[in-house]
């Protein structure tokens, strides 16, 4: 009987169809697990899988789904994991083998969440897995199917244990929402990348959609699929029909995607929920009248992938310079040092996202310090940082050890800094970097040291070529470092670097990566040489280079580069980069000053670190407060609001602006004559008695202060008497309300009836996520307001510009 | 987690993306929080009876035409819960108390976000593991709405054991930290249909 991958090469292959909804069908019982039921009623699964094998499936899935460990504890049987994974697989081993057709081996999701994402540890994980695929090997199934899944690293942790338990084939298959994303964020091209990565020998999708949504994400993967394309689609959306889940798709309107399926790349098809032998039967007589599209090689492109995100690094069409962050490394950052050695994080963090934001396109991580554990080190940055930056990491360690245990945990593919020819390395990372299917960085070196000679680097290059292919690893996987050397030590390597980088782009078709910043080593005006030594590389088809994306003058080169190397068309990212800059504007670094900003500016910006300073020089140029405050302050907050409300400014930054103006009202206010400062009115602030949401309650207060208003904030589930007594005490003009529950907004009338009875020139707004313009209509509250934005031009047009306010709190202007 | 409710949340619109929305400047530190928070999931099944506006809870009784209407049909409920850690929802009033409002606003709408995906997620989950039993999920409902009272967070509470996450119920019936967030999940079977 021909085997999985033979029956690839045949041509395309079917699997079955779906097996827990065709139970229910058969009367298994609502609320019972498929796997006992099927080992309680033999007879119901084969004849099922019979039926199956009638329609024509080529391939059986064993009805293990749910035969983890994880899962049978919910029905008190985790001690039947083994048994039971090898008595229902010799269930369809008994219908299979007669019928010359192969068993895939059904593993489920666990149920649990694993790091770095949640609570359940990697190796616990593996262990489940890794239980339930050698009951299914041992019991003689010919390949695996992981399928189901909504997070990639549960994925993963499942094809490692299979890979470590069994020699078997390995399909892994993904679910998708309607949005093209898994639960926790992944979407196809990265799970696509992950996992053939690290050794898939089949990638599909399936449940959760139908075939049409399916065949967009296959058309998204497939151009970078290097194995076969898997699709088992739901027969439809269900719907619930008098009380019953119903996929509404007929067998015949199911089958009529498979030629598109064909044509997208897909070699392997079946069914999953709602779908029936016939179902099947359809789907055969399809593929009966199709030949599978002769195999397009996979783009030649080196992929990287974080969780979230997967980067592109390519020679044709060329990628633009993609740019390695090298922030993250203790060599001569005796801060950084430090907290390493405490087992400190904070500045790992702080380093990547600052990173991020300069437009790094990977992190190269380096945690290596005497005195501290640097595995355990490498651990935490990467659980870390997968949650923290959708950016791919580089791992950079001289420890196999180290690169290991971190490859084993990130949920990505990686880039891995760096191999050698050195032997040692050859022999104890090559198989590591094997194993985990990581990308990695090639410094032509070895135990004689570093070259001098082009000819001899190439050697070692070579050399590498040959270990990696005789392990399997694909020339894509490697990226070649130039190793430049410092030009004023010996000015002719920097013409060795660029050959290597030449070689290794034409000759070897492997990506290529430079850390610039060694050339100028000892040299002046080192960014100077920098710029110049990478506008140079490029030429010769550098892919990346190893940078501090905080150095501006590099980032305005790569991106000059990327124009003239035609890797930018359109010029699009040069010219939203420069588009509008002055003609002579010089570049520097992130953090040279600023000109100086206005008031007003640093009010928009939130800049509330500058505002007291900027006020010091403005009274120095014109020393009239009151000008600053009602001449800038003032318009300028207002701008605010208006932004506000116009969806330019959200919520952070209007609350950023606020605390700007806060500070900067308090730090006039003594400066001002005792009328000058007088306020507007007094606003009273609370949340109702029961409630105890405030938030949006500070920032009202915060506005209103701003604004010249007085604000007492009462604080939370403030009772209706205390309420009153507070607002007669400081002869308050407003009463705030504010409720965030339904269950505590029957206070607001209580507090109203008060405020009428004891203070009826007391006006009382109301707000509160829970509120409406309608209730403050029905209990006859003076105004709703639905933000801070709106509260304010509330207790403004209630205050000072006389009668009913208008229906949405809408500031009327001076001349209405 | 999906970034776009948090964004949302912070008043993005739904066709904005982050950058055009202006909004890129605060990514990294709503990364930052999300990153560094965690949620708590714990939930469980339990049989259910109707009768009338009565809904029992295996022994548990309590009056609610809403739930009875919402979920007639359904045999059993999943009884869920979902809060963020103390020492999170510390954080966050650590930044409110330091007058430090923009981090708090920030802060909030993760905290927010997250614990309605953690739901969300086990949602997901039941959908695929009652849809092999023939079973399906109904629409979740929180206590506090309706004649739903917010008194029966004492039965959440009590059956999520929710005391041993440090979690807190006041004797107004408040959950503490406030992002607690507790629902009942329908479970309805499939009607049987012998082919």
């Amino acid at each position: 009987m021909l085997n999985f991958q033979q029956r690839l090469q045949q041509g395309l292959v079917l699997l079955d169809g779906s097996t827990g909804t065709m139970l229910q069908k058969s009367g298994m019982p609502a609320g019972a697990s498929p796997e006992v039921y099927s080992l309680e009623h033999p007879e119901v699964l084969q004849e099922l899988q019979r039926q199956y094998v009638a329609a024509g499936s080529d391939i059986l899935y064993t009805p293990t789904f749910g035969a983890n460990r994880g899962k049978l504890k919910n029905f008190g049987l985790e001690d039947k994991t083994k048994d039971f994974n090898a008595r229902l697989a010799e269930l369809t081993l008994a219908v299979a083998r007669p019928a010359g057709r192969l068993v895939a081996g059904d593993v489920g999701p666990t149920g649990l969440f694993f790091a770095p994402f949640g609570e359940t540890a990697l190796e616990e994980g593996i262990a489940i897995f890794s239980e339930q695929v050698r009951a299914l090997s041992s019991a003689g199934v010919d390949l695996l199917v992981i399928e189901t899944q909504i997070d990639l690293q549960e994925a993963r942790l499942a094809l490692l244990a299979a890979k470590e338990a069994c020699s078997l084939p390995v399909i892994v298959s993904m679910t998708f929402d309607e949005h093209g994303q898994t639960l926790t964020g992944s979407d196809p091209l990265t799970c696509l990348n992950v996992l053939q990565s690290l050794g898939a020998a089949a990638f599909g999708v399936n449940c959760s959609t139908g075939p049409e949504l399916m065949l967009a994400r296959v058309r998204e993967i497939a151009p970078y699929a290097r194995i076969p394309l898997v699709v088992k689609a739901n027969a439809g959306l269900p719907q619930v029909v008098d009380g019953r889940t119903v996929f509404p798709m007929t067998a015949e309107a199911f089958s009529r995607f498979t030629p598109d399926f064909a044509a997208a790349g897909v070699r392997v098809l079946g069914g999953c929920c709602g779908t029936t032998p016939e179902h099947i039967r359809l789907l055969r007589g399809q593929l009966q009248r199709l030949q599978p599209a002769p195999p397009v090689p996979a783009k030649r492109a080196l992929l990287l992938s974080s969780p979230r995100r997967t980067l592109e690094i390519a020679a044709d069409p060329p990628t633009p310079l993609r740019l390695v962050g090298e922030r993250i490394n203790p060599t001569g950052k005796t801060d950084l040092q430090e907290d390493l050695r405490a087992g400190r994080m904070e500045r790992v963090k702080t380093l990547a996202l600052r990173q991020q934001e300069d437009g790094a396109d990977v992190l190269d991580v380096n945690l290596g310090v005497p005195g501290a554990d640097e595995r355990e080190l490498m651990q935490r940055a990467v659980a870390e940082l997968a949650l923290l930056t959708p950016l791919p990491l580089c791992l950079d360690s001289s420890s196999p050890e180290v690169i290991e245990s971190a490859l084993r945990l990130y949920p990505g593919r990686a880039l891995v800094n760096s191999l050698t020819g050195e032997r040692a390395k050859l022999e104890r990372l090559l198989p590591i970097l094997r194993a985990y299917g990581a990308a990695f960085i090639v410094l032509p070196l070895d135990d004689g040291g570093i070259p001098e000679t082009f000819e001899q680097r190439r050697a070692i290059l070579e050399r590498i070529r040959e270990r990696c292919t005789g392990l399997g690893i694909r020339p894509e996987d490697m990226v070649v470092d130039g190793l430049a050397l410092t030009a004023s030590a010996n000015p002719a390597q920097a013409a060795v670097t660029l050959e290597t980088l030449r070689y290794a782009a034409r000759e070897l078709k492997a990506a290529t990566v430079l850390g610039v910043s060694n050339i100028s080593f000892g040299l002046p005006a080192r960014p100077v040489l920098n710029r110049a030594f990478l506008a140079m590389a490029a030429a010769q088809g550098l892919n990346c280079v190893i940078a501090d994306p905080g150095d501006a003058g590099l980032q305005d080169m790569r991106l000059a580069v990327d124009v003239l190397t035609g890797r930018d068309p359109a010029s699009r990212a040069y010219l939203e980069r420069f588009a509008g800059r002055p003609p002579d504007a010089a570049a520097g670094r992130r953090d040279a000053p600023a000109a100086e900003a206005t008031l007003r500016e640093i009010v928009l910006q939130g800049g509330k670190d500058r505002i007291e300073a900027a006020l010091q020089q403005a009274l120095e140029r014109n020393p009239d407060p009151l000008a600053l405050l009602e001449q800038q302050l003032f318009p300028a907050i207002q701008e605010v609001g208006e932004k506000y409300q116009r969806r330019e400014f959200f919520l952070p930054q209007l609350v950023a602006a606020a605390e700007t103006m806060e500070r900067g009202v308090r730090w006039l206010s003594p400066r001002l004559s005792h009328d000058a400062g007088e306020r507007k009115g007094t606003v009273v602030l609370a949340t109702v008695l029961g409630d105890i949401h405030d938030i949006g309650k500070k920032i009202v207060g915060l506005m209103l202060k701003n604004n010249g208003y007085t604000v007492v904030d009462l604080g939370k589930s403030v009772d209706a008497e205390t309420i009153v007594e507070r607002a007669r005490e400081h002869q308050a003009d407003v009463i705030g309300l504010s409720a965030l529950m339904t269950t505590t907004m029957s206070e607001m009338p209580k507090v109203l009836q008060r405020v009428r009875r004891e203070l009826p020139r007391v006006k009382v707004i109301l707000g509160g996520a829970v509120v409406t313009q309608k209730y403050a209509d029905e209990i006859a509250a003076d105004g709703y307001a639905a933000d801070s934005v709106q509260a304010v031009a509330l207790v403004e047009s209630l205050l000072h510009a006389g009668g009913p306010h208008p229906r949405k709190g809408r500031r009327l202007d001076a001349a209405s | 987690m999906p970034r776009q409710p948090i964004y949302r949340r912070l008043g993005q619109r739904q066709t904005q993306a982050d950058h055009e929305a202006g909004m890129g400047a605060y990514a990294s530190r709503i990364e930052r929080f999300v990153a560094e928070t965690q949620v708590l999931m714990v939930y469980v099944e339990k049989s259910l009876r109707l009768q009338g506006a009565e809904v029992d809870l295996e022994g548990y009784r309590f009056s609610s035409r809403m739930v009875a209407e919402r979920f007639a049909g359904a045999g059993a409920a999943l009884v869920m819960g979902a809060s963020v850690r103390p020492e999170d929802f510390g954080r966050l009033r650590g930044f409110q108390d330091e007058g430090d409002l923009q981090q708090a606003v920030l802060l909030d709408a993760v905290l927010s976000e997250k614990v309605d995906f953690a739901l969300d997620f086990v949602e997901q989950e039941m959908r695929v593991e009652l849809g092999r039993s023939g079973r399906r999920p109904g629409r979740r409902l929180s206590c506090g709405y309706g004649d739903f009272a917010l008194e029966q967070q004492k039965y959440f509470y009590a059956t999520l054991e929710l005391a041993r996450h440090g979690i807190t119920l006041s004797d107004r019936f408040i959950l503490s930290p406030e992002k607690t967030v507790t629902a009942l999940l329908p479970i309805y079977q499939e009607k049987e249909d012998h082919a």
